[in-house]
């Protein structure tokens, strides 16, 4: 049994290791920038504008949560890259790089161009006044948005558009033309000296131990899953907060369905065909076809609210009482507040747990020995009770496996119609601000949750049935 | 485990679940009574409901809208706005502060503002509010590492704070520059108790001209490293969930993520002998009971059951529903201020098939935006054709809503060079050299909003001759592609207010950039002048033409559609007396009085 353990345990670690790079791999892909979904820019609307301040601190922003370093220990892509793309903090800026290589496969000239278009704004910026005002805005303006611009066509016609304009003002044209001709010979030579074989040339780059994933997956060992960049607490404090209701909701609603479910499901089999397990089958498939987020609506309006002259129960939340409230008023007073979501939760399992009790159970009341115990002349109670429940388990014991990461999951509908602040709807709400911290460790600890329901199985299997254990 | 033991669980459950059943009231024993019973009647408390999740109670370090609410009945400003006239009150301050231009010396050219603090103003530790606290309050958003990056901004313009030396109550803000909102930004200080935030009074040793320059601070934090254990300890849960301190009417008592945060009035507060003064030192119930629901249906089941006394922040349909219940008509007044808010078209200047005003203005004779409001708002906002309100004094009275006409948009197209050339109903238009399809790019969001408007353009634009093409986009995505100038229209909302705005970083031509909000392309060298002039010009009645001129040219070049401001949907007990307000915090739970009822 003990090796049995110590290599099921081995298994996990190369599994959990591919799951952290799956799911540190997926979080590079949503839209949106990382840093300003982190520190909400728009909060800077309100006072004196400044580009360069704005771009100095958005890399100080990149450098506070990490996302400056390369992404991995190494990576694989065409020699045409360089290996200090990451370095690029914007990533809308980079993403146009990385758009222009793909095209031209020449970084180095890539690069001249795109150091030309900040001198080429400097000299414009430095034009105290020009001629025609309006001019040197619309100058300023189409080259501003050439650091985004990676079309050939795009990039050709807003460069044209600055050369005419910059001639057409005389201060421009002594100050700036010459930047601009610059500017556009450095485009031509990216065009010239395009070196798209380069995009065909597999390279391997090795950035060593400093990098972001790196970084997160040692801390996480270590048992420092960081700080949730929405509201500066650290993940642990907030899962911890969450985890409480979820566990809670989901072990009275498991334990529940169990109660209700075997039962049922074994009478169901005992009277197989009978009117009891015609209408227990009807009642509960109709059950299970209920959308759980409808029924939740509707207890609520119906039980919790006096509209319609029926409330039993209280409305959402948790109650009011808060810690120094005596233990059974506290008690009380949340078990209520709990009925209609644990209800919600429930019924939707009967269907399934029943189901596959009451196919287990008919197969099992067919085999020899069942009627060998029979013949012996025991009581019908005992055939049941004590040959035929414990071998038509092994159904339920498969399922079993799946509640461990199911209690951690927690129901995120149930969790907002019912405003309980549970773990469904922190890993929502952290999914909707992109907030990865909180991301990885929910999901690392479904991972690991997992397993460990499947390693519970295996050992609920082997207490079931010996020869499991043998094998 | 027996079946027989489950069976018999099984049974009781049921059984109890009957009983419980059984309980319930006869719906006809509810409708035959004919005065009102309120849940709540006699409590000295008021609940109230906030419509979203709480992350911090640090004045500092949130810039979020809601967090306030609750905060600012225990933490006081300097200065605040009246709720009904929109004029600037003192809270903490004596009185308006005495502004000074300064000619010469180190801040030549910039301006002081010099305020005095109330008399028996005082912490709960019986000690006076000085201006030791309010330097405080102004150093700490720059002391390096604090998380108050969203506050920084506010305050940039000041170079020194200083406490007179005679009069602890005397505190002297200094700017280097002219700014017209300088006054405004030292009035919104956040005056927090030092000996409660900085109890070791670290920043005392450092003057706000080291901590604002970004280079000097940082090196102090290297060297100091008192510094940082400060912002370490700022930044913790202590100062942003366990602690909540100031010279306001209410105390905090606790806070329950995701359920409740409660406040309670504090015995004989120094305020209440300014009394009547203003709505800030009206503080009548004992106790402030915020409950959190961020889900709409939760907020709308919490009032059928009162668990709720008021409640704002509500969607046009819950609220319309909620005024029509028979049940709850008896127990509730509804109120409907026009909010600042205002939702708008952007029309990417960018693109070569909106470069043109003409075509810009035709596709605002294309949006009957009266329709809108009436078919897709409910009726519940009003239409507006400038980003300034049409409440606020400043706004251009000579503006009128660009008016649905369809024949109008067609001649303005025409004359822009629309036409169809190849008969296919799709108009089209030479551009360097190639013929191109009016087909416009929409990015909508997945707000139903956002849907229904798309749609109801799609056909009005569709009358014209013009083909919209609808791509709805994930909120993350929206900014950052807005940012790219990725779009080519997209409508937005954005936050107003009564007093003029700094229209600087949303229309002057610098925030044209992959960082800037200028998103449309707005702006020439006029419209440049005149804002940087409202900068710097002082007097309200100096600003007034150059707003009025400003509004002008955003209209003529219509670089965005204005639609309409919503108004603000409230929901106040009858047990209470009191109103809804356009500004925030919309429902001001302290003024609330008691009536009577049962």
């Amino acid at each position: 049994m003990l090796t049995f353990l110590v290599k099921r345990i081995l298994i996990f670690i190369p599994t959990l290791l591919i799951v952290s790079l799956i799911a540190f791999g997926l979080s590079r892909l949503p839209n949106g920038d990382p840093v300003d979904n982190c520190f909400d820019p728009s909060g800077e609307v309100d006072s004196r504008y400044n580009y360069e301040y704005a771009e100095k601190l958005y890399k100080e922003r990149a450098k506070d949560l990490g996302v400056h370093l390369p992404p991995f220990y190494c990576s694989f892509a065409a020699q045409a890259y360089p290996d200090t793309l990451y370095k690029i903090a914007r990533k809308s800026k980079r993403e146009t790089a990385e758009k222009l290589i793909a095209q031209y496969g020449n970084w180095s000239k890539i690069e001249s161009y795109f150091k030309q278009l900040k001198t080429t704004e400097f000299a414009l910026l430095s034009v105290a006044f020009a001629t025609d005002e309006n001019n040197k805005i619309q100058t300023l303006r189409e080259l501003r948005q050439l650091p985004l611009a990676y079309k050939e066509n795009v990039i050709e016609g807003r460069l044209k558009g600055l050369q005419e304009s910059t001639q057409r003002d005389s201060v421009l044209n002594l100050k700036v033309s010459n930047e601009v001709d610059l500017l556009i010979s450095s485009f031509a030579a990216v065009k010239a000296n395009a070196t798209t074989q380069k995009l065909y040339i597999p390279d391997f780059k090795w950035y060593g131990y400093d990098n972001q994933y790196h970084h997160w997956i040692t801390n996480f060992l270590s048992g420092d899953f960081g700080i949730s960049c929405v509201d500066k607490r650290p993940v642990v404090d907030k899962i911890s907060d969450a985890i409480f209701w979820t566990l809670l909701m989901n072990i009275c609603a498991i334990i529940l369905g169990y109660l209700i479910a075997i039962p049922l499901g074994i009478q169901s089999a005992i009277k197989r065909d009978s009117r009891f397990d015609k209408v227990v089958s009807i009642v509960l498939f109709v059950l299970y076809s209920l959308p759980v987020f409808w029924i939740g609506t509707m207890t609520l309006i119906f039980f919790a609210t006096p509209e319609y002259g029926m409330q039993i129960f209280p409305g959402v939340g948790l109650g009011d009482s808060g810690a120094s409230a005596p233990f059974w008023t506290r008690f009380w007073e949340r078990a209520s507040h709990l009925v209609l979501p644990v209800f919600c939760l429930t019924y939707p399992a009967l269907a399934f747990l029943s189901r596959q009790m009451r196919g287990g159970m008919t197969d099992v009341l067919k085999k020899d020995f069942i009627r060998t115990a029979r013949a012996k002349g025991l009581p019908e109670s005992q055939v049941i009770n004590k040959h035929a429940f414990r071998n038509s388990l092994f159904p339920i014991i498969t399922l079993f496996t799946s509640i461990f990461p199911e209690i951690l999951a927690g129901s995120v509908v149930l969790e907002i119609i019912f405003n309980i602040p549970g773990m469904g709807k922190l890993a929502f709400d952290a999914l909707i601000s992109q907030d990865w911290n909180v991301v990885f460790t929910v999901l690392m600890l479904g991972a690991i949750l997992t397993m460990i329901g499947i390693l519970v199985a295996d050992v609920l299997y082997a207490w079931a049935d010996p020869r499991v254990r043998v094998k | 485990m027996s079946i027989n033991f489950i069976s018999k669980t099984v049974s009781l459950f049921l059984l109890c679940t009957l009983l419980l059943a059984s309980c319930r009231t006869d719906p006809s024993t509810v409708s035959e009574k004919n005065t009102v019973q309120f849940k709540n009647a006699g409590s000295k408390t008021v609940y109230m409901g906030l419509p979203t999740q709480l992350k911090t109670l640090n004045p500092i370090s949130t810039r979020a809208p809601y967090p306030e609410i609750i905060y600012n009945n225990t933490i006081q400003p300097l200065m605040d706005v009246d709720l009904d006239t929109y004029e600037s009150i003192p809270v903490l301050a004596q009185s308006k502060p005495i502004v000074k231009e300064i000619t010469e010396g180190k801040y030549a050219g910039g301006v002081s503002y010099t305020f005095q603090i109330k008399e028996g103003a005082v912490w709960d530790d019986g000690s006076p509010v000085t201006g030791k606290d309010v330097e405080f309050s102004v150093k700490v958003v720059y002391a390096p590492k604090v998380n108050s990056k969203h506050y920084a901004p506010y305050f940039a313009d000041f170079r020194e704070i200083k406490t007179d030396a005679d009069n602890p109550k005397i505190v002297t803000v200094t700017l280097g520059q002219k700014y017209f909102l300088g006054e405004e930004a030292a009035g919104i200080i956040r005056v927090m108790p030092e000996y409660i935030y900085d109890s070791k009074k670290v920043l005392r040793d450092f003057t706000l001209a080291d901590l604002i320059d970004k280079e000097k601070a940082e090196d102090l934090a290297k060297n100091n490293p008192q510094l940082l254990a400060f912002a370490e300890e700022f930044n913790s849960p202590k100062f942003s969930r366990e602690t909540l301190v100031g010279s306001g009417p209410y105390q905090f008592e606790e806070w329950e993520t995701g359920q409740r945060v409660i406040l309670s009035k504090k015995k004989d507060w120094w305020g209440d002998k300014y009394k009547g003064q203003s709505y800030q030192f009206e503080a009548n119930p004992d106790t402030l009971f915020y409950r959190i629901l961020p889900d709409q249906t939760a907020l709308v089941v919490s009032l059928k059951n009162e668990d709720i006394d008021a409640a704002f922040g509500l969607n046009v349909q819950d609220f319309m529903a909620l005024r029509e219940n028979e049940t709850l008509k008896d127990r509730f007044n509804f109120f409907t201020p026009q909010g600042f808010n205002y939702y708008f078209i952007y029309l990417n200047t960018q693109s070569p098939k909106l470069s043109d005003k003409r075509t810009r203005r035709a596709l605002a004779h294309l949006t009957d935006v009266s329709a809108i409001v009436a078919n897709i708002y409910n009726g519940m906002a009003t239409a507006q054709p400038s980003p300034v309100s049409p409440l606020a004094p400043f706004f251009n009275q000579d503006l009128k809503q660009i008016e649905y006409n369809l024949e109008k948009a067609k001649a303005l197209l025409a004359e822009a060079g629309w036409t169809d050339s190849d008969e296919n109903g799709i108009l089209d238009k030479e551009i360097d050299g190639k013929r191109v399809e009016f087909i416009l790019k929409n990015m909508g969001s997945t707000t139903n909003f956002s849907k229904d408007l798309s749609a109801y353009l799609t056909s009005s634009f569709q009358d014209a001759g013009i083909v919209l093409e609808t791509e709805v986009v994930d909120f993350n995505s929206i900014r950052p592609r807005l940012n790219k100038r990725d779009y080519e229209i997209s409508s937005s909302a954005l936050v107003g207010g009564p007093t003029p705005p700094d229209y600087y970083p949303v229309y002057h031509t610098s925030a044209d950039n992959p960082t800037g909000l200028n998103r449309s392309g707005f702006g020439n060298a006029e419209s440049d002048k005149i804002l940087e002039e409202i900068r710097v010009t002082l007097t309200e009645e100096g600003r007034l033409p150059l707003y009025k001129r400003f509004q002008e040219i955003l209209y003529e070049e219509q670089t965005k559609i204005f639609l309409f401001s919503p108004k603000n949907k409230m929901v106040i007990s009858k047990r209470l007396k009191g109103k809804g307000y356009s500004l925030k915090p919309f429902i001001h739970a302290p003024s609330l009085q008691f009536a009577d009822v049962k």
